[in-house]
Formats: C-alpha cells, structure tokens, sequence
C-alpha cells in the first residue's frame, strides 16, 4: 500500500513535470565525472599539419588564377567566379549543416554522438568563410564583374522579369536577405555551438538552455537553407522553380557533412586522438551517411520526375538545357552513380560500415559526389555559351522524322535565349570565340570595357535569334550528311551560318585542373578553419550528461 | 540496445515492477470485459454498419449519389482516402524507423500503432475500390495475364503505382504486426484458464515455446521486416502525393509534394495514435507502460513534423508568388482567400499553428492539451487534402466550369462510417489482443524501467542517481531480481 501510495504522488509529480532529470551538486564531482577526467584530450593543431593545409591552399589559389585565365583575359570570367560560388556554397553548407545535426542531437537526448559530437559542431568553422567569399559575390553583383547573377544583376535583363521577380531580385533586397543568413549563422550559429560545448553542461540551467538554442538553431536554420537555396543557386536561372529545391540542397549538403565528419574521425584516430570512438560510434555515423544518400537520391528522383512527367516546358526547360550540354548530361549521371549507386552497394551492410577503410573510401567518394551535384546547379548558368555545338551534328543527321524533337529542342533554345540576353559580355553575339583560335571577332576585341557597345550589339544579335528561332522548324542539319554537317558546324562556330537549331548550347565549364585544384583548395580552407575550431576545447565535452552512454555505446543490429 | 542508459533519462516504465507483475497488467485487458467496452463497440459497430449500408447503396444507385460533378470529380472520397493512408503511416514508422533510430520508447506504442496503421490501410482501401463503381470489377486493377484480349492495366499511371506500394506496405505491415504479437499470444495462452481459450491462443501464437532458436529467428524476422519497411512507409505516401504531383493542375504540380506529404502522414498518424493511446491507458490502466515521457516524446514528433509540413505550406505560398505564372498564383490565392478560406483557415491554425504550443514542456506534458491537440490535427489533415484536392479543382482553367463542392449525405455517412469500421476494429483488437507489445515492454524493463533505475542508483550511492527521489521507491522484490 505504501509503494502505491508513493507512486501515485509520483504519477502527479509526473503530470506537473516535476521528474524532469534533475542534476544536483552532489553528483556534479561524482566518481564517474571524476573517470572521465582522465580522457580528456585536446587537438594539437601542429605546425606541420597546417603547412599542409596552406599547400592545399596555394593549390587553391593557382585554380583560381587558372580558371580565371582560362578563357582568355577578355573573357568574363565565369569559370573563375561559378567555382568560388560552388565552393562557398558547398562548403558552408556542410558547415550549417554540422551545426544542425549536433543541435538535433541535443534535442533527441542523443546519447552515442557525445564522443563526436564536437566534430559535427566543428565543421561550422568554415561559415566565416563563406561569409567572406559570399561577400566578394554580393559585391560583384553590385559592380558588375561577374554574370553569376546576370538574369537579374543586370538592369534589362531584370525588366524583363515578371514584377514579382523584380522586387524579389532587386539588388538591395538580395544583398540584405543574404547578409541575414550569414548574421544570423555566424552569430546564432556560435551561441548554438558554445551553448552545447558548455563545460557546466551538467547543470540543469546550462543543459536547458543548450536544448533551447539547439530548437532556435533547428527554427533558424530550416528557414534560411531553403531562402539561402533560392537567392544562392535558383536565382541563377530565375524562370525556372521548384518548391522542393531547398530541400533537395540541405540533403546534399547533408550527405556531404555526413561524410565529412567521417573522414575527420578516421583522420583524428589515426593521429592517436579520439581513442573511445570505436566502429560503434563510426557505424552510426555511417549509417546517417547512407540514410541521407537514399534520402538525397528520394529528393532527386521526385524533383526530376515530377517534373520530366508533368513535361511543363517552365519546369523541364532546367533538364533540357543540361541534357543538351553533354558535360552536365554526363555528370548527372556521375552524380546518380556516386551518390546513391556507391552506397546502396558497398555500404548498406553492417560489416561494411565497421570497416574503416570502406568508410573512408565511400566517404571520399560522396564528398566529391555532391560537389559534383552542386557543380551539376551552380556551374550551368554562368558558363553558357548559347551558340555551336558539335553534340549538334550527331544528334541531327538529317532525319527527317525527328523534326518535331527537333523542333521543340530549338523551343528550349529560344527560351534560354531570351532568357540569356546580356550572357557573357565579350563573347555573346553569334560567335564564340576561343583565344587559342586568334580570332579578331570584334566583340570580343572590345571586351568588358566596351559595355553599351555590347549591350547593343546584343540586343541586336537577341532579336535576330528570336526572330530566326521563331521561323525556324527545321532539324539541325536537316538532309545533310555527316561530312556535310560537320562543315556545316564549323561555319556556324564561325558564325558565317546563322541557323539557331545547329548552333545550340555550348559550355566554358568543365571539370578541369582548375575546377579541382580550386576544390581542393577550398577543401584546405575548410579543414583548416575545422581543426582550428575543433583545436580550440577538449575533443568532445567531458561534462556532457550523456558521455557515459556514448562511451558504452555498441551497436547491436544493422 | 545498448546496455547503459544514463539516469538522466526519464523511466519509461514508472512504478514498481518486476516481469509478473507486467505479464499480469499488460495481459489483463484480454481477460476481462469493461462495460464501457461493450457500449462503444455497440456505437462504432453500428457505424460501421452504416459503412456498409452507405457503401451498398453507392453500388446500388451509382457513384452519383456521391456529390462529385464534372469540375469536382474527385472530393471527400480521396480526402477520406489519403487521410486514412496518412494516419496507417504511424504504425511502421514506430516500428521499424523508431526502431533504428534505437528510440526505447516505441516499445510502449508500437503494437497498437501497428494494429491502428493496418486497420485505417483497410478504411482507405475502400474508397477507391468503391470510387471504381463497378467493385466486382475491381480485379482489374491487377496486371494479370488475362483472357480479355490485350487489356493491361495503365502502368504509366500513379494509380496503379498506389496499388502496388499500398497493397505492398499493407503485407508487409500485417507481417509485421503479426509476427510480433506471436510470443504475446504464447504468453496469453500460458495464462489461460478455459481449454478452447488455450486452444485459440496456441493456434494464433503458431505454437510459439520461447526456444532460443525461435527467438533468434523471430529477431532476425524483425530486422529484416525493418528494413523493407522503412523504405516502403515512406515509399506509399510519395506514391499517393505522385497522384497529384504528376498532373499539371496548379496547386497539385509541385515538387515538395512527396517529402511534405510524408512529414504530413507521420504527423497524422502520431496524432491518431495519441488520440486511441490517451483513452486506452485510461480505460485500461497502463499509465505506468504509456507514461507521460511517451506522450511527450510524441508530442515532439508532432510539433516537429508540423512544423515541416507548415514550411511546406509556405514554401508552396511563397514559390506559387515567386512563378510568376498567373495560374499558380491564382491557385494558391483562391485556397487562401477564395470560397472555400474557411478550409485553408482550418488546415493553418489546426496543422501549423496549434502545434506550436509543443514548444512548451507544460504543454507537451499535459494530457487534456495533448487530446484536444491530436483531435485538432486530426480534423486539420482531413482539411490538407480537402484543400489541395478540391480547391484545385473547383476554379480549374474554364470559368464556364468552376463549381462548388456540397457533399450528400451519403459523402458523409460514408465517411463517419470508415471511422465506425475502424474504431470496431481497434476495439475488438484492444479487447482480443495485447495492447501493448508484453516482450518488447520487457526488453527494455532491465535498463529503462523505475525499477531498475532506483536499484543502480541504490547500488551506486545517491551520487550518481539522475533522478531525485528515485530510492523512494526502490524496494525491490525478490521477482526482479531475477
């Protein structure tokens, strides 16, 4: 009767939330806390370790300067510029991202992360990068050096959008919302990250509030990747949208993260750190990366399909475009193989994800997938060339029945033309011109300097190919042989033809030297600005509540 | 399940027990009749009756005695379909993705969730099979080498696709659930005292005897329904958001329908699981097994899931406005402010607002709060799909053809009647079948009950003890030692 009695106050306490966990004083300088205390380690940010990095750095910089030159000095630059936007955004994303993962942790009452949780937490060093970078992007917007932004940066071609876009897109609009995002994820982001880090976590207060600024991170961050998704990488292409398009960038960025942090325990192990993190710990760690590559994959298959099946032109004018480009058409399908192809089959099994040579391996290769996939967004726009392809020449070889494909593949041209106006000052006109080739096009002789002369020339040269496009029915060519048409095609890179269906759409990007040094350069930025957050405490929070959970963790089922 | 658990977490079975005393309490529902049992089975049992009656009557007099017209062709029958589908999501996300994500306190509500995801499969099953108008030839849905000359069924149509994921997620669900309750059974039919009682039990727990060998396959039974269902409870939901998403109607055509309609049925689903939990630990008095840390647990579950679907709402507002394509935007203003506001009003404050108030513990852990809020949800997801469905369709692209939907009355018998059919269903289950999973409460009894969290802290000293006055209660009977 007496235990009856006493549960049932109990149950009452329960209703009034008394039996919340409760940390006294006593068991703050417990006997485990004290254990724990012999663990406690911190990362030595050595010397060499960050001579390395500033290799990979320099390496960086030399694909920069190299993607800037690449097309010649009166190019517009796109290459150099698309490469710092996809980067930056790759890379601050996985950063916000790491910041988020701790922060649902700290909500769920995650016990296993404890010992990594620091790591997660760490990978949002990089975010004052990115700030920096971004901030070199909102200014060449406003100065006009680069056409990362053209279809709207651009005066006329914004007057060309429907009045909602015109507000939305109007410069200082963009610039502050993207000044928001990146207050908010530097400052918040830090509170967030010193909140969970907190060395009196043991204490009621200091763990309540932990969890109540991991639920503000959640708030914060749920609404600003999808705006960030929009303003940073939709608007490059403003026609075209898609509601589930911030979604889709978080599962990327995700996968990303995910794969990150595994590579960085693997690195911190092999330098003798981390020591009770166990395949335990890197089998769940390995689990989120797979559960996020099937989710991103979810995320691509709808966005695609539903799209492709509804066959709206607005909607699949995004598909088109790349699939015309055989650089982009091939690496969707790198993407596809990478990031979903590569775990479903070597790592969905529980052996697989204990090993930690196979978790290396399939984390290096989705790191690379997903830069791949937010190559596959960020690098189209700007690097367009909308004239002369020789994919072309394959493609049409004359046949007679495959007019009306024909047909409404030139419709997409001339969507993207008119969407295109003003693209690459210097080089828009009918021609393309390569350097190599010594041509004297006389657009691209006046270069940049040159700007109401091009304008001019361009909408001059827009006209006319909407005009042409617009007469034009005709397959690409049609009734010609394979020789025939290959002459053909040189003509048209010539710009002595002016047949719009022949001349579609050709590419400055590539996934070159430059393309991957550049990575390669950032990815130095980012683990340098990782070890030295991840250098600055302890390597994982001794205090936490629930270190003792993550110190016994094992994994039990797959 | 790892062997440790910190202290700071909350129990998950309160009050002092040990394996008999929870066989006796978690078999007892199943031995005994309540009288309010009999009166609410009596009231649901007569609804479902006119389940019956409505549903022979639309296939006696033809789909016209629904309130469809030519604009409007499809109304509260795939309302009532996509709502039920949402609520039989809750079941297997509890078991297999709570499940992976090691969440101990599933163990309390899976069985029932489970039982509730097949019974509302089975509701919403019968909406489009009697949507067919014709039911006897409902067959034809199968792809089955027929004699009929070469009349296959739409393979490119997301109809058919529903037919597969549901019929799908259905077997595999009912496995589920069925393989579970099989030690259950075993233990009932230990315990019970008439000879045919036995004979049933047996019968229904395939003469289970708790060898280790069974256990071990029953183990890796459950793994591997685990995983096919994980990706078939997300699978169905993309599948039914596909019937849409896939046309070009404004307002249905739009990417995020998959992931929103998924956070949107596991949001349903836990809604009605708390709805049917709420007054099953009451009429049955298993507060110590569904305590108020399950409920809370849920109750972030729903603000969480909520909160994503009420992004979704905005997202689809906001990008509708950022189109700039006067249809969309005509769509999405006409859901909002157009004839039917008072659904779209309906849908915000019950699905995206109310949850809010999850944000608050005292919320989050008051029980009253906690029922009237899951009715709200209820009500607020049937208004989702009214909204996406009918007001799509009402103002389409003719003005000559805009139309309003008024519902007859057999729409609405129809509809009150699916929840007479499953609410019999749940109640003849409750009475028949272990409510709460009795081996899985008992997996976890050693780590996450009271009991044993007052012995480690016993065993430890006061120091290490998370909770206070957890020794209160930790005199322990000779029983859980064991």
């Amino acid at each position: 009767m007496q235990s009856l009695k006493l549960e049932k106050q109990k149950i009452k306490k329960q209703r009034r939330g008394d039996n919340y966990p409760k940390v006294t004083e006593t068991n703050k300088d417990s006997r485990s806390q004290l254990i724990f205390k012999d663990m406690v380690e911190k990362f030595e940010f050595d010397s060499k370790l960050k001579r390395n990095l500033f290799i990979m750095m320099g390496v960086g910089l030399l694909g920069l300067v190299w993607a800037f030159f690449a097309n010649g000095l009166h190019d517009n630059h796109s290459r150099f510029w698309s490469n710092i936007l996809l980067n930056t955004y790759y890379f601050t994303g996985i950063g916000i991202f790491g910041i988020f993962f701790a922060a649902a942790n700290q909500l769920g009452y995650s016990g296993w992360i404890t010992l990594v949780k620091r790591i997660y937490m760490s990978l949002s060093g990089f975010i004052v990068v990115g700030a920096v970078f971004t901030a070199l992007i909102i200014g060449g917007v406003w100065a006009g050096y680069h056409n990362l932004y053209e279809h709207w940066s651009v005066a006329e071609n914004l007057k060309e959008l429907p009045n909602v876009k015109q507000s939305f897109f109007a410069k200082p609009f963009w610039t502050i919302r993207m000044a928001i995002y990146f207050a908010l994820w530097i400052l918040i982001g830090k509170a967030v990250v010193n909140a969970i880090n907190a060395k009196n976590i043991g204490d009621q207060k200091v763990y309540k509030r932990s969890k109540l600024m991991a639920a503000l991170w959640i708030v914060i961050f749920a609404v600003s990747e999808s705006f960030v998704s929009w303003d940073m990488v939709m608007s490059q292409d403003p026609h075209w949208y898609s509601t589930l398009f911030g979604w889709y960038n978080f599962s990327s960025y995700g996968s990303g993260a995910f794969a990150m942090a595994i590579l960085l325990v693997i690195f911190l192990k092999s330098r003798g750190y981390l020591k009770q993190v166990n395949e335990n710990h890197i089998h769940d760690m390995g689990k989120y990366m797979f559960a996020f590559a099937i989710f991103w994959t979810y995320l691509w298959f709808d966005q695609f399909m539903l799209q492709w099946y509804a066959n709206v032109p607005e909607d699949t004018n995004y598909w088109v475009k790349r699939f015309d480009v055989p650089l982009f058409k091939c690496m969707i399908y790198v993407a596809l193989v990478i990031n979903f192809g590569a775990p479903l089959l070597l790592f969905m099994t529980k052996a697989s994800k204990r090993n930690l040579k196979v978790a290396a391996f399939i984390s290096i290769l989705v790191v690379f997938g997903h830069y791949i996939d937010f190559f596959n967004m960020t690098m189209f726009e700007p690097n367009l060339i909308p004239a002369g392809t020789e994919a072309c020449c394959t493609k049409g070889k004359g046949k007679e029945g495959e007019k009306k494909e024909a047909a409404a593949e030139t419709k997409g041209t001339v969507l993207y033309a008119q969407a295109d106006a003003g693209t690459a000052k210097g080089t828009v006109g009918k021609t393309v011109v390569t350097p190599e080739k010594g041509s004297t096009d006389a657009n691209t002789a006046e270069g940049q300097s040159a700007n109401e002369a091009a304008a001019q020339t361009e909408r001059e040269a827009k006209e006319t190919k909407t005009e042409e496009a617009k007469g034009e029915t005709k397959a690409c060519c049609a009734g010609m042989g394979k020789g025939e048409c290959k002459e053909h095609m040189a003509e048209c890179k010539e710009g002595k033809e002016g047949e719009e269906a022949c001349c579609g759409l050709q590419t400055k990007a590539s996934l070159g030297l430059p393309e991957i040094l550049t990575f390669v350069g950032f990815l130095g930025m980012f683990l340098y600005m990782f070890f030295n957050e991840f250098s600055k405490d302890s390597t994982f929070n001794e205090n936490d509540p629930y270190l003792k959970e993550s110190l016994r963790h094992h994994v039990e089922y797959a | 399940m790892h062997a440790y658990e910190s202290d700071f977490r909350e129990p998950l079975i309160n009050g002092n027990k040990n394996y008999t005393i929870i066989t006796d309490e978690l078999v007892g529902p199943t031995e005994k009749t309540y009288t309010g049992w009999w009166l609410l089975l009596i009231i649901f049992g007569c609804l479902a009756g006119l389940f019956v009656f409505c549903l022979s009557w639309t296939v006696f007099f033809g789909i016209g005695v629904w309130g469809l017209n030519k604009t409007i062709d499809w109304a509260w029958d795939i309302t009532n379909f996509v709502w039920w589908i949402g609520i039989g999501h809750a079941g297997t996300l509890i078991s297999a993705i709570l499940l992976l994500f090691r969440q101990r306190f599933r163990t309390g509500i899976n069985r029932a969730a489970e039982a509730m995801t097949i019974f509302a499969v089975i509701c919403a099953g019968m909406f489009p099979v009697f949507h067919m108008g014709r039911v006897w030839n409902a067959f034809f849905i199968f792809p089955y080498p027929n004699t009929r000359g070469p009349l296959w069924v739409n393979f490119n149509s997301p109809l058919l696709w529903d037919v597969f994921a549901i019929s799908t997620y259905f077997s595999v669900s009912l496995l589920f659930w069925y393989s579970g309750l099989m030690p259950d059974f075993a233990t009932i039919r230990d315990r019970a005292k008439g000879k045919y009682r036995k004979m049933i039990y047996n019968i229904l727990s395939f003469g289970w005897t708790g060898t280790a060998k069974q256990w071990q396959r029953f183990e890796s039974l459950s793994l591997i329904l685990a995983g096919l269902s994980t990706p078939l409870v997300l699978s169905v939901h993309t599948i039914v958001s596909f019937d849409f998403a896939t046309s070009v109607i404004p307002g249905w055509h739009t990417t995020i329908f998959p992931p929103y309609f998924v956070a949107g049925a596991i949001f349903s689903g836990f809604a009605m699981v708390e709805t049917l939990m709420l007054i099953v630990r009451k009429v049955f008095k298993l507060e110590d097994y569904i305590t108020v840390n399950h409920i809370e647990s849920m109750n972030k579950i729903i603000v969480l899931t909520g909160s994503i679907v009420g992004i979704a709402y905005i997202t689809e507002l906001f990008i509708a406005w950022y189109s700039g394509y006067m249809y969309e935007q005509f769509a999405f203003y006409n859901r909002a402010l157009g004839k039917y506001w008072w659904a779209y009003f309906m849908m915000m404050s019950c699905n995206v607002l109310s949850p809010q108030a999850y944000w608050f513990k005292p919320a989050r852990r008051n029980l009253w709060v906690t029922f009237g809020l899951s009715i709200f949800v209820n009500i607020g997801m049937w208004f989702e799909r009214f909204v996406i469905i009918v007001t799509s369709l009402a103002d389409d692209f003719l003005v000559s053809s805009w139309a309003y939907f008024q519902p007859t009355w057999v729409d609405i018998a129809i509809f009150i009647g699916s929840i007479g059919l499953f609410m019999t269903l749940f109640l003849l289950f409750c009475r028949f079948f272990p409510v709460i999973a009795i081996a899985e409460v008992k997996s976890i009894f050693r780590t996450s009950s009271a009991t044993a969290k007052a012995e480690r802290a016993k065993e430890l000293g006061q120091s290490s003890g998370g909770f206070v006055g957890l020794t209160t209660f930790g005199i322990l009977d000779k029983d859980a030692k064991q």
